[in-house]
């Protein structure tokens, strides 16, 4: 049951969500790469920055050699205390640097070159301490330029030494520079490889972004469109859109519901209309029914004043046949009286079938009078319902028809039966006017039994479908008038109804 | 570098690989850093120079060999000493220094296997030539000592000269000729050092003088000496471990520096390589060192 006032959300991201998504996948992409590239250019940078410094650090400690060089020299010379304050800070510089170098992780090799510097440094103090005290001893030149001489070969040896380390740093630097280069090249591609990555899932987001947003809606757009407004039951509800964003779901949604809705109003509305028809169809029926119904009113109602003429004339013809002496006419007349009387007292009343038998028996008095011979009457009466109740002259026009179109043409040996039968298993009566007449063939069968059974009026045989229609009028569409036929055997026609 | 090694440094007269190789393999047992100093030709006034440069240094022990019989050798080796620096000779020995140890081949041995060698090489029955380097090489003169020694036992094997060569190139190829063909009856050669037994087989080859004239005992395993085996030029040659002289100085080294007494001469192993044991002979890994260059 579809409830509109609490429209349930299929999960699914609103557009503003998916959105904001791909802007914050869109900027960590970007940051990602930012960072990388940042990354490994300060680390490319890092390392020939250190490598430079190395060099340069080197270099310092040739000039400071140099300069002690030639802070000897001076002291030497100059033998005072302020030269020799001078050579002292510049040793400790040199020593310094040294330590400082040492420190490089380069090699295994230049770490041993430079202890090996480091070595002939302490020696070099050693010497020039030596200098030192001579001065301050006072001793000989001579001693003291030996002393001198053997710092410079000193010197020279940390020269060379050094120098060949320098050579070192400056090959790895250059195998580094190679190093570097090849391993920009490396990153470079490999931040390459990046950025093609980052575009791919950038197309990627945007195509998760066209069938999430743009497809649903065109989608939607175009089943909307092909909808007839003017055929609206037809209408067929929205597929779910899969993967869509939660705005076209709810569209989808309530869509379906009120098209839904829609659909069961128009229903109801065709319904109450059917059945708008179906009353006044009815009414015209009942209409039709109260039509016939007062026509035969009228029939009767004519049908009474006739006849009461007849009867009053027919009295007196009897009246005068008596004075005539003629008895047989009295007779004739008398039951002619009786028929006639029967018509106007009971027409369209109930009788009981009593009665109703009574009368058919007056009738076929005169009938015999008239056929005599040529026809016989048997009546098989089952007197135990005969007192239930029937609409009148429901026998008399059957009768008829067996003479007129049964028996009525035979010379001699025409039987008409009047068989009346209660089944107490079925509770039916049966009323049957049996003849041995002309009969009917199948078709002839058929056709009377229809135009029996259709409410025309325009017929041949007006009593056999009056009787049926009368008997029905009464017996709420449970009697019925069965036909059988066997050619000039057996005729019958047989009033059934149900006990009541 | 975290743990402090100990720092050696071997002056070599020539840069000799496979000593260097030894004293590489000591140095990853050891935990110890040995520089390789050496020159491309002999120079004795420079290995001087760089004995005392290692000493300047202030390095922990020196490893060196005697390529000359010389003073200043003797007394830089004195200087080192008299700096608490122990040294240790390889290959060839300075005896009357202040050197600590010395690990070599015992040479009086190594001529005494070459003198078997020429033995069995002419059946007992041969005259002699023998190319030292030079007779002022205590090395050499104990092999030809060696040498001599084992011949003597021989009557029909005599030495007719002993050429000095110096480990020039050009002397060889002006005086082997010369040699051969002052002395047709020699059908010996016994090559005392390593240089003329890489020269010689080619010599012998242009002038193609085969084993059938001349049987030659060369000295030393380097890989022309050993395709000359290979190829039947030489007889044979006397091998010496350079590898073992690497190796043990270095262990030697250590041994003197955490207080233990060493022997005053280690002999190395020395074995003759014919071509019937060519197979079994010692390989050791043929590796090229960086040298500082004096």
């Amino acid at each position: 049951m579809v409830q509109l006032l609490r429209i349930k959300r299929k999960t699914g991201n609103t557009i503003r969500e998916i959105l904001l998504n791909y802007i914050k996948q869109a900027i960590l992409l970007l940051a990602v790469v930012i960072i990388a590239s940042y990354g490994f250019y300060s680390l490319a940078i890092f390392n020939s920055a250190r490598e430079n410094q190395r060099l340069f650090l080197i270099n310092d400690f040739i000039t400071n050699l140099l300069e002690v060089d030639e802070l000897i020299y001076e002291y030497v010379v100059k033998k005072d205390a302020f030269s020799y304050i001078e050579l002292m800070n510049e040793l400790k510089t040199l020593v310094d640097s040294a330590n400082d170098v040492g420190s490089f992780k380069v090699s295994t090799s230049f770490q041993r070159d430079m202890e090996d510097i480091i070595g002939i440094l302490s020696h070099y103090s050693q010497q020039i301490d030596r200098i030192h005290l001579y001065i301050s001893d006072g001793l000989n030149p001579a001693l003291i330029n030996e002393i001198y001489r053997d710092t410079g070969v000193m010197s020279n040896m940390i020269n060379k030494a050094i120098q060949t380390v320098y050579q070192q740093i400056f090959e790895s630097s250059e195998t580094n520079s190679i190093v570097v280069r090849n391993r920009l090249l490396y990153y470079t591609l490999i931040l390459v490889i990046t950025i093609l990555l980052i575009i791919h899932c950038i197309i990627q987001q945007t195509r998760n972004m066209e069938q999430r947003i743009t497809i649903p809606i065109q989608d939607l757009t175009k089943e909307v469109r092909e909808i007839n407004l003017n055929n609206i039951e037809k209408a067929e509800m929205l597929a779910d859109i899969p993967n869509a964003n939660a705005e076209i779901n709810s569209l989808v949604f309530v869509y379906n519901a009120m098209l839904e809705k829609i659909k069961k109003q128009l229903y109801a509305q065709k319904e109450h209309l059917n059945t708008k028809i179906k009353l006044q169809e009815q009414e015209m029926l009942n209409l039709q029914i109260s039509n016939k119904l007062k026509k035969s009113q009228l029939l009767n109602l004519q049908m009474q004043i006739n006849p009461h003429f007849l009867f009053n004339t027919l009295n007196m013809i009897s009246h005068s046949a008596y004075l005539e002496n003629s008895k047989n006419t009295v007779s004739l007349l008398e039951a002619t009286a009786d028929l006639l009387r029967y018509v106007l007292d009971y027409s369209d009343k109930l009788v009981p079938l009593a009665k109703e038998i009574e009368n058919l028996g007056k009738y076929v008095f005169l009938l015999e009078q008239r056929f005599g011979d040529r026809i016989r009457f048997i009546f098989d009466l089952d007197e135990s319902f005969h007192q239930i109740l029937v609409p009148n002259l429901i026998l008399q026009p059957l009768l008829e028809n067996a003479i007129v179109h049964g028996v009525g043409m035979y010379t001699d040996g025409g039987e008409i039966k009047i068989q009346t039968a209660y089944d107490a298993k079925t509770q039916v009566c049966r009323i049957s006017i049996i003849d041995n007449g002309e009969g009917m063939d199948s078709f002839q069968l058929m056709q009377v039994d229809s135009v029996m059974r259709s409410s025309e009026e325009n017929t041949g045989r007006i009593g056999l479908a009056n009787v049926f229609l009368r008997l029905n009028i009464f017996f709420h569409n449970r009697a019925d008038i069965r036909l059988s036929s066997i050619q000039k055997k057996r005729t019958e026609i047989a009033i059934l109804f149900p006990y009541q | 570098m975290d743990a402090y090694e100990r720092r050696f440094t071997f002056i070599a007269p020539l840069q000799w690989n496979n000593a260097a190789t030894g004293l590489k393999k000591a140095d990853e047992n050891l935990a110890t850093n040995t520089k390789l100093v050496g020159p491309v030709q002999l120079n004795i006034n420079g290995q001087i120079a760089a004995i005392n440069e290692a000493i300047i240094s202030n390095v922990d022990g020196i490893i060196t060999a005697a390529s000359e019989d010389s003073e200043e050798l003797r007394s830089i080796i004195t200087k080192a000493i008299s700096k608490g620096i122990p040294v240790v000779f390889i290959d060839s020995d300075l005896p009357d220094s202040d050197r600590i140890s010395y690990i070599g081949t015992n040479n009086v041995r190594a001529g005494q296997i070459a003198g078997q060698d020429m033995y069995n090489a002419t059946s007992g029955c041969a005259n002699i030539g023998i190319v030292v380097s030079t007779l002022d090489s205590p090395n050499q003169r104990e092999r030809v000592e060696g040498f001599k020694e084992e011949i003597s036992k021989h009557e029909s094997m005599k030495i007719l000269e002993i050429l000095e060569c110096h480990s020039d190139g050009l002397e060889l190829m002006e005086k082997i000729p010369g040699i051969l063909e002052k002395h047709p009856e020699m059908n010996g050669l016994f090559l005392t050092e390593a240089y003329s037994s890489y020269m010689v087989g080619g010599i012998l080859k242009s002038l193609h003088i085969t084993s059938d004239r001349l049987k030659v005992v060369a000295f030393d395993d380097i890989p022309s000496v050993l395709s000359f085996i290979q190829d039947g030029t030489y007889y044979s040659t006397v091998a010496q471990s350079q590898y073992m002289f690497g190796y043990l100085a270095v262990e030697t080294l250590c041994e003197i520096l955490d207080g233990y007494a060493t022997d005053d001469i280690i002999y190395t192993d020395v074995h003759s390589i014919r071509r019937d044991n060519f197979d079994e002979r010692n390989r050791y890994p043929n590796e090229e060192w960086q040298w500082y260059s004096y």
